[in-house]
């Protein structure tokens, strides 16, 4: 079963398109959603939280049209945006009672834990809370009703290294109950090489993959080698190439090929998902 | 039970923030009350000589504008705070958040009143008592009922303006539209100045109302404002169903 599935997802802005976005989430898996500044990962979060109007597509949150059971669904849902809208005038219980009579299923003594958890102070105004904490605090809201499904909005971009360690090891406790998912974006492609099952690459608002992780690193690769070896031919058996005094580094789709094109004089290496992203955001400068 | 959850929302959020307001208003209208009250008329038996004192407009039109001010504090509020995707982020229907908020601007409206009329009791006790002659003017419930009424008319027309644009924006477009009506008022008033049929019509349509009897007057005075009220939320509804937060 599905957690999330999106199928020809488009909204058009004028000036920015997201385009036939489609993928699926299975139940129990963490998915990455990746890409540049503007890509379109805000836009889609907000049109599954139905925050933004979709123009065409559909949205099923737990096998169910994410508008007509909006409600039913929003229930097992823990949303965490990337910066959350709160009463700054209100300390962090007081905003609990705000928010926790919208849940059915509240859960005080989580809610407790995970503030101690995340050494949040009850009794300061919101407005005195830095960046972490805040995200901290949403993270504690979001997540004491139960949630099936943990959708987060760049929930690391902004905190220190120490807060972003400590906010992606709750992720690995969230998913110790195998029936529940998470989605996130970031723009931090080692955070999400960390904890993601499956990624998805959204770029100009639209889907360049969406896959395992295990398939991305199989399937890309770097090839570097010296500049005697790059030609037209070469070239194009490399979606991204970059080239310096000492050599070159490209990036690769399909390993075999490139072996194929470069043989053993180039040496192939495990590429990141920056490399990915760096890459095939060249290309596509190349192009135009 | 979402519908009562939002509303509390507003109140339980912002107390501190209404309580403060509310203080301050409660304040301002004493300073208003004692001002328009004056002191005891000399020779004068007749309370409406009140009526046509250019304190008594202000003091009416300061009764309109505040309370209208404190009807869209929680829109403010939200505004300031960006907190209208958070909320629609909940378990809620969009169309429950709309709901929500005209009770509770409703409600405001109803609270602000009671300030007002309960801070004319130290502005009276200040200028003499409360025998004074000026309080049959002020407190004639006409003054009231025509705050009420044309504070939740002017709610009516300006309410789905902020659901669509916000409060910032929906203000400057409101304003607009205000502008816009009163441009129009006045040239088709233009048209009419030499048609004395027109006029007389008029003048017949004020005296036909005024005959009527004040209780039915009233209830359908009241019942017309929120069915305009009502049909404000459902246009509201249907703005606010398809705005992207």
């Amino acid at each position: 079963m599905n957690t999330l599935e999106i199928s020809n997802l488009c909204k058009d802005y004028g000036d920015f398109r997201l385009d036939k976005v489609s993928f699926d989430l299975p139940q129990g898996y963490v998915m990455g959603l990746i890409g540049p500044n503007g890509a379109g990962k805000t836009t889609i979060i907000k049109i599954i939280m139905n925050l933004v109007m979709k123009q065409e597509g559909q949205v099923k949150l737990f096998g169910k049209d994410h508008r007509e059971y909006e409600v039913a669904v929003k229930k097992r849902i823990g949303f965490v945006y990337d910066t959350p809208g709160y009463y700054q005038h209100l300390n962090l219980r007081q905003l609990k009672n705000v928010v926790s009579p919208f849940y059915e299923n509240w859960d005080e003594a989580v809610f407790e834990r995970l503030v101690d958890h995340f050494n949040l102070p009850l009794n300061k105004t919101l407005k005195k809370f830095s960046k972490g904490m805040g995200m901290k605090a949403s993270i504690a809201l979001a997540m004491s009703h139960h949630a099936d499904f943990l959708i987060m909005d760049e929930p690391t971009s902004g905190l220190d290294p120490v807060i972003r360690r400590e906010v992606l090891e709750f992720f690995r406790e969230f998913m110790q109950r195998e029936d529940r998912s998470i989605l996130f974006s970031s723009h931090i492609t080692t955070d999400i090489e960390q904890v993601a099952d499956y990624i998805t690459y959204i770029r100009g608002g639209r889907v360049i993959f969406s896959k395992t992780k295990d398939e991305v690193f199989e399937e890309y690769a770097l090839v570097k080698g010296g500049n005697d070896l790059l030609d037209y031919d070469t070239r194009s058996a490399l979606l991204g190439v970059r080239s310096g005094a000492y050599g070159f580094e490209g990036l690769t789709h399909n390993v075999n090929e490139a072996r194929a094109v470069f043989g053993d004089s180039a040496v192939y290496d495990r590429a990141t998902l920056e490399d990915i992203m760096f890459f095939t955001g060249q290309k596509s400068k190349t192009v135009l | 039970m979402t519908l009562l959850r939002l509303f509390a929302r507003d109140f339980r959020a912002n107390g501190l923030y209404l309580a403060t307001s509310l203080g301050i208003l409660f304040v301002m209208s004493t300073g208003l009350a004692y001002g328009v009250l004056g002191e005891p008329p000399q020779g004068y038996d007749d309370q409406w000589v009140l009526a046509d004192s250019i304190e008594m407009l202000l003091y009416l039109s300061m009764i309109i504008v505040s309370t209208k001010l404190a009807s869209i504090l929680f829109f403010k509020i939200d505004e300031m705070n960006d907190v209208q995707g958070t909320f629609a982020s909940l378990p809620v229907a969009r169309n429950e958040i709309v709901k929500a908020r005209y009770m509770s601007s409703l409600v405001q409206v109803l609270v602000v009143l009671g300030v007002h009329l309960l801070a004319i009791l130290p502005a009276a006790l200040i200028r003499g008592g409360l025998d004074h002659i000026g309080l049959k003017l002020v407190y004639h419930p006409a003054v009231w009922i025509i705050s009420f009424v044309l504070v939740l008319l002017s709610n009516s027309f300006s309410f789905p303006v902020y659901f669509r644009f916000g409060l910032t924006r929906g203000l400057a477009v409101f304003t607009v539209i205000q502008v816009l009506m009163l441009v129009t008022t006045i040239a088709l008033l233009v048209n009419f100045v030499d048609n004395d049929s027109f006029f007389r019509a008029v003048e017949q349509l004020i005296k036909w109302v005024a005959a009527q009897n004040a209780f039915l007057l009233l209830s359908a005075i009241i019942g017309g404002t929120l069915l305009i009220m009502a049909g404000s939320a459902t246009l509201s509804i249907k703005l606010y169903n398809t705005k992207d937060l």
